[in-house]
């Protein structure tokens, strides 16, 4: 396969010596010498290359500004956005697609074009909304504030104390570099870990093919489809990026040499079974080695296993979930002999059952059912992931979320046509449809709350990114390759389509995900006035709070208690909960969050909260002790006059 | 020796005396959150992946990133669990640790070269 011969160069590209060996050969690391380089210089038309995205990085940053909530409609951040921030965007679309198609591709070019648009893409927000988006964010605050101040994390305090490490790092890092708060920083975080993804995917890619432009165009297509959110300041967001970094080093470094793979039956000549056609076609696709081996010394092999486990050692550490994504995929490559040692998922699963065993105790103590209980159920687990999404919520929520699956169901459809097509040519490839599908096995142990589609769809984006670029490069050449004006048109036109899907589906509920100044000094100011021990109580979800002295109040929230008290207005109800909390200290607060909250995802009527406060202050068994135009508090009196409804 | 393979010890070791400076000497320098988190998420990992000679700058850089995080991560953790946690302490830890692994591979260049 491949029409590449050994010594053969690009000149287009600056592919080296060591990228032009034929597949399957042994690419080594040390002892080949690199053959210099011959420096072009750029023609003056390469300029505009440089100066599209240049200019669209430009438009943006004179684009941005202050952009009100009240500014958003039910279709989040697209309702709101400068038009000009839209045509930058259009703009490094068109210009990538340009850049990518030209004889004389610069992979710098392309680079600066990554650059901005993850800039634009996962940074606008930050730059044009007022505090750091995610109620959930707020509370990863307290969870470092709380380790700062105390210098311990309570397993029994709280699930997220069983697994600690994120939080450690953060509160570390935090107090170093001379922050209060992780909010001072939080907002940049989707920055940041998009960034830091570029590498590993890159090493990924570069394990499987030599097509800068497949590569280019793959990660090019991730950032485009990377709308799951994940990347915020949480523990998941870095464990993806850890997640990357082991595949990369498995596939860079891990892999087996075709001579060390053992020959199947029929390649040896002494089956008597004779196979049929296809079957006997699938076990050679399956049994065809990977692309690209590089040979490392001794020392360096042991080096790179002991970083491996280094950084494994790091996601048993700081979460829960990630560990069972890492381990399938590796036990995976290892069990059908695509990368090595043996003993590696071994050492893994012992790692994990060490940690759950001896520093998560209290958490399964209490949760066991909770972990267990959805093992095998696909059909409910598949149900709370996506039909129940999609089927709450206002009218623009549920077509937000129609159109999630829509651009779900359109990447993968991508990522199949463009996988069988590469695959067909290619005849390789068993690895990355591996890492492609063994993210979707967890479907069948949880449902994690309902997000453990979202998961899915994070951690096999990268393979899935890859294979839908590879419907427009699936020839397994190098570069040098004439370049068709229909086909730039093609990847124009599809970076187009992704983007229009990415406003929608990353930034639909971004009324919800607003944190308006207001808001959060409405829950500064409760924590300055309620006693510690008071108990907190939320009218409904997502509130900006618990993000300072978590253990030293009780956070409670209507929406898991008492929802249809809050539908209903049902005071009597609300009093007799607090009541039974034996507290005397309550507070119940109402923000503009939990409003947009109720309204998007629960289908609430606006005025739902208005109507529970009225009847509040009107049943006299609480005061209103502070109010702005996107916080109320309200403090409980006591069952004064016996509560009402 | 050439003059690259200095770079980088030179870099770290500049780095880990500057995040010591910002810290214990001037801790209200302005680019002090710049400084320490230069060094905490790139130093603490590139003194180790200096040491595999992988000569691939893409792959040095997520190297050094992830060990970095996962160093600082574990040794914090480490202190924490012991009941000594302490961010000073365990910025002097991975200060020392950066100095003297670079103090290490400059003896390793040294060495090769004799």
């Amino acid at each position: 396969m491949g029409n590449l011969k050994y010594g053969q160069q690009s000149d287009a590209l600056n592919i080296s010596l060591l990228d032009t060996l034929e597949v399957g050969n042994i690419r080594p690391n040390l002892q080949v010498p690199k053959r210099p380089i011959p420096f072009k210089l750029p023609k003056p038309l390469d300029a505009i290359y440089v100066l599209l995205p240049l200019f669209a990085f430009f438009l943006w940053a004179v684009s941005l500004q202050h952009l009100p909530v009240q500014n958003l409609n039910g279709l989040g951040l697209i309702s709101g956005l400068s038009p000009r921030i839209i045509a930058a965007l259009v703009i490094l679309m068109i210009s990538f697609g340009l850049a990518l198609q030209q004889p004389q591709m610069r992979v710098s070019v392309l680079a600066l074009h990554l650059i901005f648009v993850i800039i634009i893409l996962y940074g606008t927000e930050n730059l044009i909304e007022e505090a750091p988006r995610f109620a959930v964010v707020y509370r990863h605050a307290g969870y470092a504030e709380y380790i700062m101040r105390t210098g311990t994390a309570d397993p029994n305090l709280d699930t997220y104390f069983s697994w600690p490490g994120f939080f450690v790092l953060s509160a570390f890092v935090t107090q170093v570099a001379g922050y209060q708060s992780i909010l001072s920083y939080a907002g940049w975080a989707p920055v940041f870990n998009n960034l830091i993804y570029v590498g590993p995917m890159y090493m990924i890619f570069t394990s499987f093919t030599t097509d800068k432009r497949l590569i280019w165009l793959g990660l090019w297509f991730f950032y485009l489809t990377n709308w799951i959110g994940q990347d915020y300041f949480s523990p998941q967001g870095l464990n993806f990026f850890l997640y990357l970094v082991i595949i990369a080093i498995l596939l860079k470094w891990f892999k087996i040499p075709p001579k060390a793979l053992p020959l199947v039956p029929w390649q040896r000549g002494q089956s008597r079974v004779r196979f049929p056609q296809l079957v006997s076609s699938f076990f050679d696709w399956l049994e065809a080695p990977d692309p690209f081996f590089m040979t490392l010394q001794p020392w360096q092999r042991r080096g790179l296993l002991a970083s491996l486990l280094l950084v494994y050692g790091l996601v048993v550490f700081s979460h829960p979930l990630t560990p069972f994504f890492v381990l399938p995929t590796v036990a995976a490559l290892v069990v059908l002999r695509r990368c090595r040692p043996f003993w590696l998922p071994i050492v893994m699963a012992i790692m994990t059952g060490a940690w759950i065993f001896f520093m998560a105790q209290p958490f399964l103590v209490g949760h066991l059912s909770l972990v267990i209980g959805s093992f095998g159920d696909v059909s409910t687990n598949v149900s709370s992931n996506v039909t129940s999404r999609a089927a709450q919520g206002s009218p623009q929520h549920q077509f937000i979320a129609l159109l999630r699956i829509i651009m779900t169901v359109f990447l993968w459809g991508l990522a199949f046509l463009g996988g069988v097509r590469r695959l067909r040519k290619v005849h390789q490839g068993t690895t990355y449809v591996l890492l492609t599908v063994a993210p979707f096995a967890l479907i069948v142990a949880q449902n994690y709350g309902g997000e453990m589609f979202l998961r899915i769809y994070l951690f096999a984006l990268p393979l899935m990114a890859f294979f839908a670029a590879s419907l427009f490069y699936s020839k397994h050449t190098l570069v040098t390759r004439k370049t068709s004006l229909w086909m730039t048109v093609a990847i124009i036109a599809m970076n187009l389509v992704l983007l229009s899907g990415f406003f929608f589906t990353r930034y639909g509920n971004e009324g919800v995900d607003y944190i308006t100044y207001a808001e959060f000094d409405g829950v500064q100011h409760l924590y300055s006035i309620a006693p510690p021990h008071s108990i907190l109580i939320e009218a409904w979800d997502d509130s900006p709070w618990q993000y300072k002295d978590y253990e030293k109040y009780t956070s409670e929230s209507l929406y898991d208690a008492l929802p249809d008290a809050v539908i209903h207005a049902n005071v009597g109800e609300v009093v007799r909960y607090i009541e039974s909390q034996g507290n005397p200290h309550a507070y119940l607060i109402i923000t503009r969050g939990q409003k947009a909250y109720g309204a998007t995802y629960d289908g609430l009527p606006d005025s739902t909260m208005d109507r529970l406060e009225d009847a509040m202050l009107k049943s006299g068994d609480f005061k209103l002790i502070y109010r702005n135009p996107d916080a109320q508090i309200l403090l409980f009196l006591g069952s004064t006059k016996g509560g009402g409804s | 020796m050439k003059r690259w393979t200095l770079l980088w010890p030179a870099v770290i070791i500049l780095s880990a005396l500057a995040a010591g400076l910002v810290n214990f000497v001037i801790p209200g320098a302005a680019g002090r959150p710049i400084i320490v988190m230069w060094f905490l998420f790139v130093c603490p990992g590139m003194v180790l992946v200096r040491f595999f000679r992988l000569s691939e700058p893409v792959a040095e850089w997520t190297l050094a990133i992830a060990l970095s995080l996962a160093i600082d991560a574990i040794v914090a953790g480490m202190q924490m669990y012991a009941g000594l946690w302490s961010p000073a302490v365990t910025l002097a830890i991975l200060i020392g640790f950066c100095l003297v692994g670079m103090i290490v591979q400059i003896a390793l260049l040294n060495i090769q070269q004799v």
